[in-house]
């Protein structure tokens, strides 16, 4: 058998590239596209107001009083998070990587019902890693953009609940529910989930414009967060979780904390980060349960401050939360994202903002703004706000630069968003993985024009079968061993996987085996393979043997190595699958290695085999 | 909220347990089952052979079953591991009149059915043939004579087939569930089959299926006769608990059985032999395993069984001749022995797997003395 995937395979990484700039070309086209609608509008409009006599017909201020602070301190903050997060998901390791490196990672200290959940977004991304990863880059730098060019309004509130919604799958597939109920959870490493915070954030970005309107917002916030806090310490305080402990000699077995960041400290990263990680290490090596007492004392009076309520402590408790959270993002979460396959900052620099925003919303209210007298004469035209002027204008009219600016580009994030989500909605509906996951492991197939060599054997149910005899079907051809463990039941299963793929195409394909093995070679042994193997009810399905000489023709005539090895090991021969169309001529050989076995992996050669066949069949 | 945050501290909390232990594979517990060794050997006046496990011990797809020979008058053992087959699930080994070996390979991965392989010259050349499902896992789940075999297979519980002339035209002869049915009136309680046999007699033997059986005075061996079976097997002194038939051998009189018989949660073997076909035995005293594990079993040239085991953090070995009917304890054999085997001549040989190698071990004056290094040409990672 051969290797799995590896996270730098050319032909994927090429692939990935090559998909990203696709999608950025079409993505510049959409902006291109809605520039000149902006364009267009303008135009309209300014022609309309010099036929009206007035330059300016634009609306007044639609709101009594700016973005609430608050908000516009989780707008940009997480709107600036999720394109960074879709910038890292742009990383090349990403499409292989994704899945072994994060996904599986992270459900692994959970119960099976989780690890199942997790598996089945695994495994769709892993059978169609291109889409999924350029998918996931669009999805958060479309909805990073759309939060930031949207401040108000309704699009504002569509792109809080997209935030909510998108953060609320990640959460749920690549966060393992942030490990809520797994074990080894720490507040330190990110528990409960980065993008918990995201969620949070967006449903709060989400609310209507009256909810920021009093304090009271702010200060459930601040409660919860203020609970949450205490929460976290009561964790990091509970024994038996080794986070009292440092290494007190080389020889002990590392505390959580220590060994989380002589971990952490091994990733490739800059110098300086990794020394003060490293410094950090030590330190808590040595004083581990002072480490964890401070960590404890921290969040509780973090927690307690928030609980409060009063002014002064909610000031106090930010000041202290922003502290702990930037040197536990800095020493602990080494900046969340180096090394490795980083996908997002991890969860501190959310938490601030969350919290910050709690206290904004409590000490900073919206200030109404006072609305002027109308004048009656047309002012210069300017971009700042001006006097409603009342008068017969038409809808396109009441549009302001502003508001028109906010519109198209939430249009354009929305656009981005449906670049990546469109095609992969598309490929999750398809229960076969792409055909690339094996042109990857095993090359693509090697396109020849040759007249197939003859031959004439028994079939499984003692009847001669020559290949002249199949003249007219297109012949698939491989050569499997009716006694093999491993490589030869994958090939079986998968070549029975690509006969459902052909449909009625199958009717002019015959799926041909030949015994790959000297010793077992009769047609009892092909029938127990046939039986096992589901094959017998494969109606175009031929598993061809013969005596040894007759086989050893045919494997030196398709350059197929068999050999008997001792010892106990079973026989060793080549994993190939031969193209012949219709008129004899073999037109593509196929390595059919199934690799690491992987449902993915089998999924992958039954689509490219299907492909193949279909052109040739058509042919 | 403040329900965010208690679901928090309570999600965290309930982290803090550790994860559920796998207990991995499950034993019923020391006084319910033996838990068949494959490792096995049959000695006769003509060679004895020996199944044993070799390689990675600890890498299923790196542990390669071998089988290896040593011939009358010979002074070294060979490699007879039948070709063309991985031996990773397991071999098992029946051997016949007139030193013919029948093999057959367990499963493993993909594979689900049990290739055959049969030779006549002491494992020159062989020929082949594959049974319709999978070997039970057990050291006589296969059993030969005058050309014919019968197998034990995995599936429904228990499955018994009798080939149709040579290794070709398998048939059910029967199944756990009718067998225990047909033989309900013996009190047996069956709990699956362990082995199979045929006694002597003619050119087709009667076959002989063994059982676990949960209660009864007795063990569960039971014979074909005409067209249904008969419970045969002897009442045991003393026996009243769940018993089961370790090997069932099929001798040039009769048969000979291994018995396990549990009480107390701690298991006993008792010997039995029959001249008549199954019809009277003959028992032995009891070995007593004081909790410990049989690692192989095998028979002598003059019908005896010898056993190998591991109790109280110690290897034993022990032989039982019919002559004598008491156990005799052999010298404790060598670290890491994985089967002491009878020779043909009546001598004792210690086989130790040491990965590639095995190093044989005779037993002269109370002492084993290294006789033999084997090098077996293991293909190491060609299952993977």
């Amino acid at each position: 058998m051969g290797h799995g995937l590896q996270t730098d395979n050319p032909l994927i990484v090429s692939a990935f590239r090559t998909a990203l700039d696709h999608q950025f070309l079409i993505i510049l086209a959409l902006a291109a596209g809605l520039a000149v609608a902006w364009n267009v509008v303008r135009t309209i409009q300014y022609r309309r107001a010099v036929a009206s006599g007035s330059l300016d017909t634009t609306i007044s201020q639609r709101w009594p009083y700016p973005e609430p602070a608050a908000r516009r301190i989780l707008r940009i903050t997480f709107g600036i998070i999720w394109v960074f997060d879709g910038l890292l998901q742009a990383q090349t390791s990403m499409p292989v990587g994704l899945p072994g490196s994060v996904l599986t990672p992270a459900a692994s200290s959970s119960p099976g019902w989780v690890q199942h959940l997790v598996n089945w977004g695994a495994t769709t991304w892993s059978d169609h890693p291109i889409t999924a990863a350029a998918a996931t880059v669009w999805i958060q730098v479309g909805i990073g953009i759309f939060l930031l060019v949207a401040p108000r309004g309704y699009w504002s509130r569509a792109a809080g609940a997209l935030s909510a919604g998108w953060g609320a799958i990640v959460w749920v597939f690549g966060e393992a529910f942030g490990n809520l109920f797994g074990h080894g959870s720490s507040w330190l490493f990110g528990f409960p989930g980065a993008v918990l915070f995201y969620v949070l954030a967006g449903v709060l970005v989400a609310l209507r414009d009256s909810s920021w309107e009093t304090p009271r917002l702010g200060k459930r916030l601040l409660r919860g967060m203020g609970l949450f806090f205490v929460a976290m310490g009561v964790l990091q305080a509970w024994p038996g979780r080794g986070f009292w402990s440092g290494q007190p000699n080389p020889s002990s077995t590392p505390g959580a904390l220590t060994s989380m960041t002589n971990q952490m400290a091994q990733v490739p990263q800059p110098s300086v980060l990794a020394s003060w990680v490293r410094s950090f290490g030590s330190f808590d090596a040595a004083h581990g349960w002072a480490v964890n007492l401070a960590v404890v004392v921290g969040l509780v009076a973090v927690g307690v401050c928030f609980l409060s309520g009063r002014p002064g402590l909610l000031r106090a408790g930010v000041i202290l939360g922003a502290v702990i959270c930037l040197a536990d993002w800095v020493l602990v979460q080494d900046l969340g994202f180096l090394g490795g396959v980083g996908t997002d900052p991890n969860s501190m620099i959310p938490m601030i903002a969350i919290f910050s925003a709690g206290y904004v919303a409590v000490v900073r209210l919206p200030v109404a703004v006072v609305r002027l007298p109308v004048a009656v004469s047309a002012p210069p035209p300017t971009t700042a706000l001006q006097p409603a002027v009342v008068g017969t204008v038409g809808a396109l009219d009441r549009l302001s630069p502003s508001y028109l600016v906010r519109a198209l580009g939430a249009v354009a994030a929305i656009g981005v968003v449906l670049v990546g989500a469109a095609p992969m909605a598309l490929a999750a509906t398809s229960r076969n993985a792409d055909a690339i996951v094996t042109e990857a492991t095993n090359g693509t197939p090697n396109v020849v024009d040759l007249p197939a060599a003859p031959f004439t054997l028994t079939d499984q149910s003692g009847r001669q079968v020559s290949l002249e005899s199949l003249a007219g079907h297109t012949v698939v051809l491989t050569f499997l061993d009716p006694v093999c463990t491993s490589d030869c039941p994958l090939i079986a299963q998968e070549l029975r996987v690509t006969d459902q793929m052909l449909g009625d195409q199958a009717s002019t394909v015959d799926l041909v085996a030949v015994v790959a093995n000297p010793l077992y070679n009769s047609t009892a042994v092909t029938n127990a393979f046939d039986r096992q193997e589901g094959l017998d009810q494969v109606a175009n399905w031929s598993y061809l043997t013969g005596s040894p000489v007759q086989l050893e023709k045919v494997w030196n005539d398709y350059g197929v190595q068999v050999a008997v090895a001792p010892g106990g090991a079973m026989i060793d021969h080549s994993d190939i699958v031969y193209i012949i169309d219709r008129h004899g001529q073999t037109r593509e050989i196929l390595n059919a290695d199934p690799g690491d076995g992987s449902a993915t992996g089998k999924s992958s050669f039954s689509t490219l085999l299907a492909g193949q066949v279909q052109r040739f069949a058509q042919s | 909220m403040i329900v965010s945050g208690v679901l928090f501290l309570l999600g965290g909390l309930a982290s803090c347990s550790s994860p559920a232990s796998n207990s991995g594979d499950s034993s019923d517990g020391a006084g319910t089952s033996v838990a068949l060794p494959l490792t096995s050997s049959s000695s006769s006046a003509s060679a004895t052979w020996v199944t044993l496990a070799m390689g990675h011990l600890d890498d299923p797809l790196d542990t390669f079953w071998q089988l290896v020979t040593l011939p009358a008058g010979g002074q070294r053992w060979a490699l007879a591991t039948p070709p063309g087959v991985a031996s990773n699930g397991g071999l098992v080994l029946s051997v016949g009149a007139g030193a013919s070996v029948l093999a057959g390979f367990e499963p493993s991965q993909d594979l689900l059915v049990s290739p055959l392989a049969e030779s006549s010259d002491q494992g020159a050349t062989w020929q082949q043939g594959v049974l319709p499902g999978g070997l039970a896992r057990g050291p006589d789940a296969l059993a030969s004579s005058g050309g014919a075999a019968i197998a034990l297979l995995r599936q429904a519980g228990g499955t018994v087939v009798q080939s149709g002339g040579g290794l070709a035209g398998w048939r059910v002869l029967v199944t756990e569930s009718a067998l225990a049915r047909a033989t309900s009136a013996s009190g047996c309680g069956m709990e699956g089959l362990t082995a199979v046999g045929v006694t002597a007699g003619g050119t087709v033997g009667a076959p002989m299926v063994g059982s676990a059986c949960a209660h009864g005075d007795g063990p569960g061996i039971f014979e074909r006769s005409g067209t249904g079976w008969q419970s045969v097997g002897p009442v045991l002194p003393g026996v009243a608990g769940p018993t089961e038939v370790v090997r069932l051998l099929g001798t040039g009189r009769g048969a000979t059985a291994l018995v396990a018989a549990h009480s107390g949660g701690v298991a006993d073997l008792i010997a039995l032999w029959s001249d008549d076909g199954a019809q009277r035995w003959t028992v032995s005293s009891r070995l007593a395993l004081a909790g410990g594990t049989v690692i192989a079993t095998g028979s002598t040239a003059d019908g005896g069984l010898v056993v190998t085991y591991r109790t109280t953090g110690r290897l034993a070995a022990a032989v039982i001749h019919q002559a004598s009917l008491g156990w005799q304890n052999l010298a404790p054999p060598p670290a890491g022995t994985a089967a002491v085997v009878a020779t043909p001549e009546g001598g004792f040989d210690a086989l130790v797997s040491n990965l590639a190698v095995l190093e044989v071990y005779a037993l002269g004056g109370g002492e084993w003395t290294h006789t033999q290094s084997l090098s077996v040409p293991i293909q190491y990672g060609s299952s993977g």
